[in-house]
């Protein structure tokens, strides 16, 4: 029988493992291997590191670990020498990796050559900055994410030692009603993208009659450019166990969900190892603790349908039924998984539960500002120099996000958009709003799931909105007509008017057709997939009617609205833009200006992104001169 | 939450109205005459919420909800047909349309192009309303108009779909479908077959069969529900599509199997167009098989039907008329000896039919020469049969059993309303056994299929009566799924037995029926019977069935034989001199007819069944008899006035009821149960013939003991 005693004597040993491992006398190597170091080959850098170790017989240790954050540095690479602080390598192909083992590790040199920044106290370097005062991550707070590249998320020791489960031990000395209440204190609201008071809805569910109560962690992340859960679940997967057996507690639920991407294997396959490791230690299961708390948990991974999502339509696929989102009320906390009082919750929003419990609520309520405390993760993508994964208190504005956090935008800032595909697009003239829930609903946009993709003068609103609706229009359930059809016709509108067809009348008809879908449709989803048109409509006016009335594209994207000329006065005849082009539209000799025939120019932009010297103009479409024999 | 007498107080369109508690916001409005419009609503079944035509503005919520699925709240503000609503709808509308071929509906020539379009509508392929085959009856343009749209603005979305015609009965055009999703929960919801589904998403979502299974692959029973329930013309009944609106509809009771499911008759110009169940039938609660729903026109109006007398020499037909044919028969029935004469009637007959003949043998001969021809179905077995019909059962009690025991019952293409019940029955927690020796449709939900190699099933029943004695089977396996089975009728406190055709294909179905009956008395189950013959249980009543005739037509030469919708097969030497045959169409044989009397089929007839669970049901006259056609008991009377016999003087068929409520057993009334004990207990007929086992498959799905299959081209994929 596993009981608190027990759990306090496991801790104690986890955190002199943990001691031991910060003052071990074998150098330590982290690599960030989550879903998106792996992308970048972190895998293979790990190889090549583990040759170099086994080569020079090294005696060290590999510890994979979770992502850190900027993911436009991977694959990252840290080293821990025996006595000293880890130091970060970024970029680190197998190659460097190599290099980097040979000259660190195993000579021991004592160089930081090649290191961008380390952990230890300000005083170690003055060549390199501590880590989180890199520019990118000195504007966040890191609470959800605190342990996200810094432990193995397979360990659960390593949790332990990190404070973990120390909120449930605190909430499970309070009675289930305080929990609730305090979690409302706090002020947490669902990250998930509603923003919903998370307190009510458990108080709605832990009301609601009935032995059997259902709650589910909604891992259902499936908006382009979003990986907010994925990250956190593969680098702390027991953040979000620990987040669910206190919301268990708290509305008296006894069977659990984790409803997961099949397409996130690492995460699914972590989780399972984290439940493995709760029920061996007794967290999971009957009795926990010796509290007479009895809580499961499955694991259900979806077929990747984006509405699966939608809490009716997350139900109705984890019953085996058609995901297809139903008409509400009855409230899920009401009546939800087979009939049953069910809270659907977001992973993050459960991974934030446990800092609230352990650290108390004036603790908590120091993020952010009031209706909007806490800390909120982003995915920043797109046209900024750092793209990666971010938290910061709710209300920082979007111009710290875009400038300090993620190092600005190559060329001029043009649109943002958060929220996904069901999200807005905001214009340069909202740099200064403050990401919290309202401000972002005043102006047509959402919180989403945290999902934020910058772009710059390079994109055309019109190809965003058609991109966001082909995604909306192929993951619509089919169920209700304005999704169903809407999505269809607006998509038509969209494409008449990227290919050039389009009339000033439709974009009267795109509006109020948008409108009528975000006003009549059954769920979330075709209620905000007409966001993107809306907003951009809004915000954009003027781009829409280059692209009917003149015809043209001035992002050089919809390629019937433009064309590329060579302007003779600027093109230094370099040659690179000949040497890419694909068609051999472009002649000229070295060091003369070239010439680009629109005959036989297939717009793929290669040369317009090659060239240095702003060379290549774009045009209004010019049609094609037919081929003479 | 609701008590159901609650009442609620709210206001829509600022007129105050009550409603019990848990009723709906669009209930409440058509209550207080305010039509809101909506696609995939239906009485029946779950609301749906997707079309979202039935939007509504409820005040202090910020989204329009659908009054559909939405309940009235005390004190509820609803606003029906605001500006901006009516817009949306209209908007939604549109969609819609965009989605159908609805060129037709918005056209301006509607109302003068409706005269010139009367045969091109035939066309494969249906591209407006004028050829739909439901124009004139579809909800979509009855919306249309409700919501007022004239025009369309998006470019329409045609789907460019074949029509699905690879299985029976039912034609797909899913170019006309607008996804309101009702085919795919009559089908879960009602019948609980869960053949449709929806497939794909998107503007790619579309309704079928999951893996596009042919629904006959699919499991399909062929109800008509999703026919039904279908608002325009994607689903059609490829028989009658083409027939029109129907004009009139009529109740009366399905002549095709013993069940006894009402039937709404639609006719237009009386003709029948199609049928459709009745949902305050207690049985089949307007869940019909696939005879009562898509059968029965084809059948009825077939084109191959005798419409007129007709004497048959050497396989010649020589049309006559009534006087001459009944001159005929009656020179040959008043030469004919009473030993050399023999009667047949067609347990399919009504019981009026039933009580001429009877009245009429006995008339001419005064002596019981007549027999059912259920006897030839149920050979050796009938006496055991027919003791079931003494037992009191009532199918309503087979929905609240908590198990059921089926022997060889498949639902599928008949009885099928009772399968529906064991469906229900199961949902509510009842667990079923079915014993069959081949796969059918209950074995895809019972929780226990019980598999008897041929013979052994009687030793089977035995043993579970009595699991004391010595095992039937010596696979341990196999004896311990039988002592679940025992365990679970042990357990059992509301059993319910039931008895399907099957067992009579076996070789000596007396002793399984009688294991079968002593399994039921031991564990105090209900055993209910389910004759496949309409009216076998009036059969009993009227008390045919005394004279057994298999004796003497498989050993004596008879004079004449009279056929009343049936014909025996005679072997060749034992060929009657003889053959008078009164039925619906001409045999497949010829030569075995001497002279045809054309009789009218159920739905052309008044009259009065006496179904498998002893109710008595109503027959209604739908449409006239075709041709020169007459009910059989008329054709009987009038040949019995012919031959100047007295007491035929009947001049409808009320006539004949009263005289049978005067002299047999229950005197004044038609509830038979417990008269039919007392007929039985005299019922002892010769059983010291040794039936030769004929190993060809009973077949059940008959009128008249014509397959249906003979007739009705669609049955023939079936089987």
């Amino acid at each position: 029988m596993v009981n608190w005693e027990a759990l306090q004597t496991q801790r104690q040993c986890a955190e002199k493992t943990w001691y031991e491992l910060e003052n071990s006398p074998i150098p330590i190597i982290y690599i960030g291997a989550a879903s998106c170091g792996r992308a970048a080959g972190a895998l293979e850098t790990l190889d090549a590191a583990q040759k170099v170790l086994d080569n020079a017989q090294v005696d060290a240790k590999i510890i994979q670990v979770g992502c850190i954050g900027p993911c436009y540095l991977e694959p990252l690479l840290d080293i821990r020498m025996p006595g000293q602080p880890r130091v970060s390598y970024a970029k680190v192909t197998p190659a460097r990796a190599e290099k980097i083992i040979q000259s660190v590790v195993v000579e021991g040199s004592g160089s930081l050559r090649g290191a961008i920044a380390h952990f230890g106290p300000q005083e170690f370097s003055q060549e390199i900055p501590r880590f989180f005062d890199l520019p990118m991550l000195k504007s966040q707070k890191r609470v959800v994410l605190k342990n996200c590249g810094m432990i193995d998320p397979e360990r659960f020791d390593h949790y332990l030692a990190s404070g973990g489960y120390r909120g449930l031990e605190h909430a499970m000395s309070m009675k289930p009603e305080e929990v609730i209440e305090t979690v409302g204190l706090a002020g947490l609201r669902g990250r998930g993208g509603g923003g919903f008071p998370t307190a009510k809805k458990w108080e709605v569910c832990r009301n609601s009659p009935g032995e059997l109560k259902y709650l589910i962690c909604n891992l259902d992340e499936g908006d382009p450019g979003a990986f907010m859960n994925r990250s956190l679940v593969e680098g702390d997967p027991h953040a979000v166990l620990e987040g669910m057996l206190i919301a268990a507690y708290a509305i008296g639920a006894t069977r659990g969900y984790i409803y997961i991407r099949a397409e996130y294997p690492l995460a699914v396959e972590r989780l399972r190892k984290a439940l493995n490791q709760l029920r061996e230690y007794g967290l999971l299961g009957t009795d926990i603790l010796g509290t007479g708390f009895n809580f499961d948990i499955k694991v259900k991974e979806g077929a990747g349908a984006y509405v699966c999502g939608e809490e009716t339509a997350l139900i109705a696929s984890i019953e085996g039924r058609r995901g297809s989102p139903t008409t509400r009320p009855p409230f899920p906390a009401v009546s939800g998984l087979h009939g049953r009082p069910t809270v659907i919750n977001n992973a993050e929003t459960l991974a934030t539960l446990p800092h609230i419990l352990a650290n108390g609520v004036d603790w908590y309520r120091q993020f952010g500002k009031p209706g909007n405390y806490g800390t909120k993760i982003f995915s920043l993508v797109g046209k900024v120099r750092h793209s990666g994964l971010i938290e910061v208190p709710l209300g920082t504005p979007l111009r710290t996000i875009i400038e300090e956090i993620g190092g600005g935008t190559p060329r001029p800032f043009k649109a943002i958009q958060t929220g996904g595909p069901s999200g807005g697009c905001l214009s340069a003239q909202f740099l200064d709003l403050p990401m919290d829930y309202e401000s972002l609903a005043e102006v047509g946009s959402i919180m989403g799931s945290g999902g934020l993709i910058v772009m710059d003068e390079n994109t055309c609103v019109v190809d965003l909105a058609h991109y966001f609706l082909t995604f909306a229009q192929n993951e619509s359930c089919g169920k209700c007509t304005p999704c169903r059809l809407g999505t269809y016709q607006l998509l038509n509108l969209l494409k008449r008017i990227k290919s050039g067809e389009g009339e000033p009348s439709d974009l009267n008809l795109l509006q109020s057709l948008a409108l009528t879908v975000q006003k009549t449709a059954l769920c979330g989803l075709g209620q905000n997939i007409p966001n993107p048109v809306l907003t951009t409509l809004r915000y954009f006016w003027g781009d829409y009617e280059t692209h009917v009335r003149d015809r043209y594209c001035s992002a050089a994207i919809c390629t019937d609205l433009f064309s590329f000329e060579i302007d003779p006065v600027k093109c230094t005849g370099c040659g690179r833009c000949l040497a890419a082009c694909p068609v051999g539209a472009i002649t000229g000799s070295r060091r003369q200006p070239h010439s680009l025939n629109v005959n036989l120019c297939i717009q793929c932009r290669q040369c317009y992104e090659l060239c240095t010297f702003e060379a290549i103009r774009v045009l209004p479409a010019v049609q094609p001169m037919p081929e003479i024999s | 939450m609701s008590t159901g007498k609650a009442i609620t107080q709210l206001t829509i369109n600022g007129q105050n109205i009550s409603v019990p508690a848990g009723t709906s916001i669009l209930d409440a409005a058509r209550q207080a005459g305010i039509e809101i419009p909506t696609l995939c609503h239906h009485p029946s079944i779950s609301t749906f919420g997707g079309c979202r035509l039935c939007i509504v503005d409820v005040r202090g919520k910020n989204r329009y909800v659908t009054a559909c699925n939405t309940m009235v709240e005390p004190g509820m503000d609803v606003l029906t047909h605001s500006p901006d609503l009516i817009a949306a709808r209209q908007e939604v509308l549109r969609l819609i349309l965009s989605e159908h071929p609805s060129g037709c509906l918005l056209c301006g020539e509607q109302a003068t192009c409706a005269d010139s379009m009367v045969t091109i509508r035939k066309v494969g392929v249906t591209t407006g309303c004028s050829n739909c085959p439901k124009n004139g009856r579809c909800e979509l343009q009855r919306v249309t108009q409700q919501v007022g749209i004239g025009a369309g603005n998006y470019p329409i979305l045609y789907r460019g779909l074949a029509v699905e015609k690879q299985d029976p009965f039912i034609d797909r055009d899913y170019n006309l479908c607008i996804l309101c999703g009702r085919c795919v929960r009559a089908c879960q919801e009602l019948r609980l077959a869960n053949v449709l589904t929806f497939k794909m998403r998107g503007p790619h979502t579309l309704i079928g069969t999951t893996f596009e299974e042919s629904f006959l692959k699919a499991g399909c029973e062929f109800c008509g529900t999703c026919v039904d329930v279908c608002p325009t013309g994607a689903l059609s009944e490829r028989a009658t599509k083409w027939l029109g609106c129907p004009d009139q509809t009529m109740q009366t009771t399905c002549g095709l199997c013993g069940v006894g499911c009402q039937l709404n008759v639609l006719t237009r110009s009386s003709q029948v167009v199609g049928v459709q169940g009745v949902v305050e039938d207690p049985i089949s609660r307007g869940l019909l098989c696939v005879k009562g729903r898509f059968a029965l026109p084809e059948l009825v109006n077939n084109p191959a039907r005798l419409i007129r007398p007709a004497r048959f020499v050497r396989g010649q037909q020589l049309p006559t008329s009534w006087e001459g044919a009944f001159e005929i028969a009656a020179e040959r029935l008043r030469s004919c000896s009473p030993e050399k004469f023999g009667m047949l009637i067609s347990a399919d007959c009504a019981n009026e039919d039933m009580f001429v003949a009877k009245k009429f043998v006995h008339a001419l001969f005064g002596v019981d020469r007549l027999d059912v021809d259920a006897r030839i179905f149920y050979r050796g077995a009938f006496a055991s049969y027919a003791r079931l019909f003494a037992r009191p059962s009532s199918h309503e009690n087979l929905e609240k059993a908590d198990l059921i025991v089926a022997i060889g019952l498949d639902t599928r293409f008949g009885r099928s309303p009772i399968g529906a019940a064991i469906y229900r029955a199961q949902q509510h927690g009842s667990k079923l056994i079915t014993i069959h020796p081949r796969a059918h449709n209950l074995s895809r939900t019972a929780d226990m299929w019980i598999k008897p190699a041929g013979g052994e099933e009687a030793a089977l029943l035995n043993w579970m009566a009595d699991a004391s004695s010595k095992p039937p089977v010596d696979d341990s396996k196999n004896i311990k799924a039988l002592q679940r089975a025992v365990q679970w009728l042990e357990r059992s406190v509301r059993p319910f037995f039931l008895v399907g055709g099957e067992i009579f294909n076996a070789e000596a179905p007396e002793d399984i029926l009688s294991a079968f009956e002593h399994l039921a008395d031991r564990f105090h189950a209900e055993i209910a019977p389910l004759p496949a013959r309409a009216n076998f249980g009036g059969a009993l009543w009227v008390g045919l069935g005394q004279w057994d005739s298999s004796a003497v037509l498989q050993r004596e030469h008879l004079d004449v034989f009279y056929g009343v919708g049936t014909l025996p097969h005679f072997s060749a030497d034992l060929h009657p001199g003889f053959t008078i045959l009164q039925d619906l169409f001409a045999p497949a044989d010829l030569e075995n007819v001497d002279l045809f009397l054309p009789a009218a089929a159920f739905t052309e007839v008044s009259g009065t069944f006496l179904s498998g669970n002893g109710r008595l049901q109503r027959l209604h006259r739908v449409t006239s008899p075709m041709g020169e056609s007459m009910a059989d008991w008329e054709i009987l009377a009038r040949l019995a006035r012919f031959m100047k016999l007295p007491g035929f003087e009947y001049p409808d068929v009320e006539s004949v009821q009263a005289e049978m409520a005067s002299c047999l057993p229950e005197e004044g009334q038609f509830v038979a149960t417990g008269s039919l004990t007392e007929i039985i207990a005299h019922f002892e007929p010769v059983c010291d013939l040794v039936y030769s086992h004929q190993p060809v498959t009973m077949h059940e799905d008959t009128y008249r003991a014509f397959p249906l299959e003979r007739f009705v081209s669609g049955m023939k994929a079936l089987f």
